[in-house]
């Protein structure tokens, strides 16, 4: 089942003037791997609560999975779709309480009905999901290195099996390598295992390798929604959204501009997805300049050329 | 969370009781709260709600946003009501059925109380809602100079008091996240029956705990890291000026508590 968010609006203690979204309207298919990109106070926070219901919409309907979440009305087994929409806060190593690993990571599944023992065996498999070693299970969360405080968080929520995860800035005051391990990895669960992955985050270049559909926000509104390609169409209006163009897009605009070949056509005829990874970016410049040369038989045209 | 908060919010409306001196605001608080509670019969009670209510009004702040401070104590007021009325076996019985039994003594001091306790607090959220916690902070240093004769120190008390009350809506803000979070792990406090929410509190005051004390020790480190030494003389961001005006606001609240005394 998608998740369909149909002219959502929240506004804070349900007073207009606090309106943090404002009739956002978007589609999200299983199985996809979804950025939810914006400044500070676009609202993208707000609306990650909706996913599980901890916030309601104060006007218009989402649809997540098979739970309608109607403005003012309690949703019949809330337990159930938090149990199946899995959400990390940010900072989520800050949630972790318990005396061990296990007794953290059991604390979800228990509290969805698993018996202890099959608790045991869901945190064992969500660390090894999150690449940690059983070993940390009699080990204190708070004995544990900060990337592993978060992984352990994280596989807290993984452990109750959710089919879709949703994340709030996972790689926020992490160090460059470790931002794209955690990508990778949840990548890698979104396509093994089929689980709808959507990451809230204010870097796009963090994300773009990684997702098959993009929402920006601005100020409460969504004004984006689409691929990763239509997104490098929309490029120069990203500055307005008050964020910047990540460096690749600004490279390949470079590129297209000098070899007077649009590259987004070039991308569709492919039929590939674009990344926008080092590895990607590099192959399509290579692309662009060989199809100047097969036109032009050498030299690089100015970019003042082309009028 | 932070919205249902009302104490300990500035609401700048540029009026006269804002431009007064913290000293004189707070030394008034404490008479005002002495007044209230020798306060005994009906005509004291009704002068002294109308003298406040007007120097209420006077600061241009909604009377209702007073009100909602009171908003918290509720449920206390309502115990305390009740179990005046209750207990109080003074004057005629007005009411009897089965063992409760109601007597017009009980009900005036159950009124009289909660009554008190409305005027005390609706009066004392004028200081914070008027004041802001470095002036107050810096009246309370002032204040508590005297206690240098016993080796307290001032300045420590109030740097407590400066830094509890800053961190206030970060803790808030923090606890409320951390709530959220729980919750999406299958434990909302607010769903949970009452054995398994004290359970659940486990699960909210650890990580609540743990982050206040990383946030002491962040905050420690950063004042050392600027050369700041507890005791040291420093001088002051705003200097404190006793006018005419807080003389007179002084004269008030005396002579309100002469009219109580008299009565």
């Amino acid at each position: 089942m998608p998740i369909v968010f149909n002219e959502v609006s929240h506004a804070y203690g349900g007073n207009p003037e606090h309106l943090a979204l404002d009739h956002v309207r978007f589609h999200i298919q299983d199985g996809q791997f979804v950025g939810i990109i914006g400044p500070t106070g676009s609202g993208k926070s707000t609306l990650l609560q909706h996913f599980n219901a901890i916030l309601r919409p104060t006007d218009g309907k989402a649809q997540v999975l098979d739970f309608l979440i109607l403005p003012g009305e309690k949703i019949h087994e809330v337990k159930r779709l938090r149990q199946r929409v899995g959400l990390v806060f940010q900072f989520p190593e800050q949630q972790l309480f318990a005396d061990t690993v296990e007794h953290d990571l059991c604390y979800g599944p228990m509290n969805f009905g698993a018996t202890e023992a099959e608790a045991k065996l869901l945190a064992i498999a969500a660390l090894e999901q999150i690449g940690l070693s059983p070993d940390l299970l009699s080990r204190s969360p708070f004995q544990l290195s900060g990337g592993q405080m978060r992984k352990v968080a994280i596989a807290s929520v993984l452990a109750m099996n959710p089919d879709v995860l949703v994340l709030d800035e996972p790689t926020a005051t992490l160090d460059p390598r470790s931002r794209e391990e955690f990508m990778t990895l949840l990548h890698t669960l979104c396509r093994t295992q089929n689980k709808t992955v959507i990451v809230v985050t204010h870097r796009l270049d963090e994300v773009l390798p990684f997702t098959d559909h993009l929402l920006v926000m601005h100020e409460g509104k969504l004004v984006f929604e689409g691929s990763n390609i239509a997104l490098y169409e929309h490029a120069e209006k990203l500055p307005t959204w008050r964020m910047a163009i990540p460096k690749p897009f600004r490279i390949l605009q470079a590129c297209e501009q000098m070899t007077n070949n649009p590259l987004a056509n070039h991308v569709r005829q492919d039929g590939t997805r674009a990344t926008f990874a080092p590895s990607w970016v590099a192959e399509q410049i290579h692309l662009l300049f060989q199809t100047l040369q097969r036109d032009d038989s050498g030299g690089v045209p100015c970019s003042n050329d082309s009028s | 969370m932070q919205q249902r908060f009302i104490l300990g919010r500035v609401i700048a409306t540029d009026s006269w009781v804002h431009k007064l001196d913290p000293r004189a605001k707070m030394t008034c608080m404490l008479i005002f709260a002495v007044i209230t509670v020798l306060l005994h019969s009906l005509v004291d009670f009704v002068a002294v709600t109308i003298v406040s209510q007007l120097i209420l009004l006077s600061t241009r702040i909604k009377l209702t946003m007073f009100w909602k401070a009171v908003r918290p104590l509720r449920y206390l007021m309502l115990f305390i009501f009740l179990f005046q009325l209750f207990l109080e076996k003074g004057g005629h019985l007005l009411l009897s059925w089965g063992p409760i039994q109601f007597y017009s003594e009980g009900i005036i001091t159950a009124v009289f109380t909660v009554w008190r306790m409305s005027l005390l607090v609706t009066f004392t959220a004028l200081l914070t809602f008027t004041t802001t916690p470095a002036m107050l902070t810096q009246a309370l240093e002032d204040m508590l100079k005297p206690l240098k004769i016993f080796r307290i120190s001032p300045q420590a008390i109030a740097l407590m008091l400066s830094i509890a009350l800053r961190f206030i809506p970060t803790i808030l803000e923090e606890t409320e996240r951390i709530v959220k979070a729980q919750a999406s792990r299958g434990a909302d406090l607010k769903d949970l029956p009452w054995k398994d929410k004290a359970k659940a509190m486990i699960a909210l005051l650890v990580p609540v705990t743990v982050c206040a004390f990383r946030r002491a020790e962040e905050l420690v480190n950063s004042m050392e890291a600027r050369g700041y030494k507890l005791g040291e003389p420093r001088s002051k961001f705003f200097r404190l000026t006793w006018h005419r005006q807080d003389t007179y606001f002084l004269l008030i609240f005396i002579l309100i508590g002469l009219f109580v005394i008299w009565q």
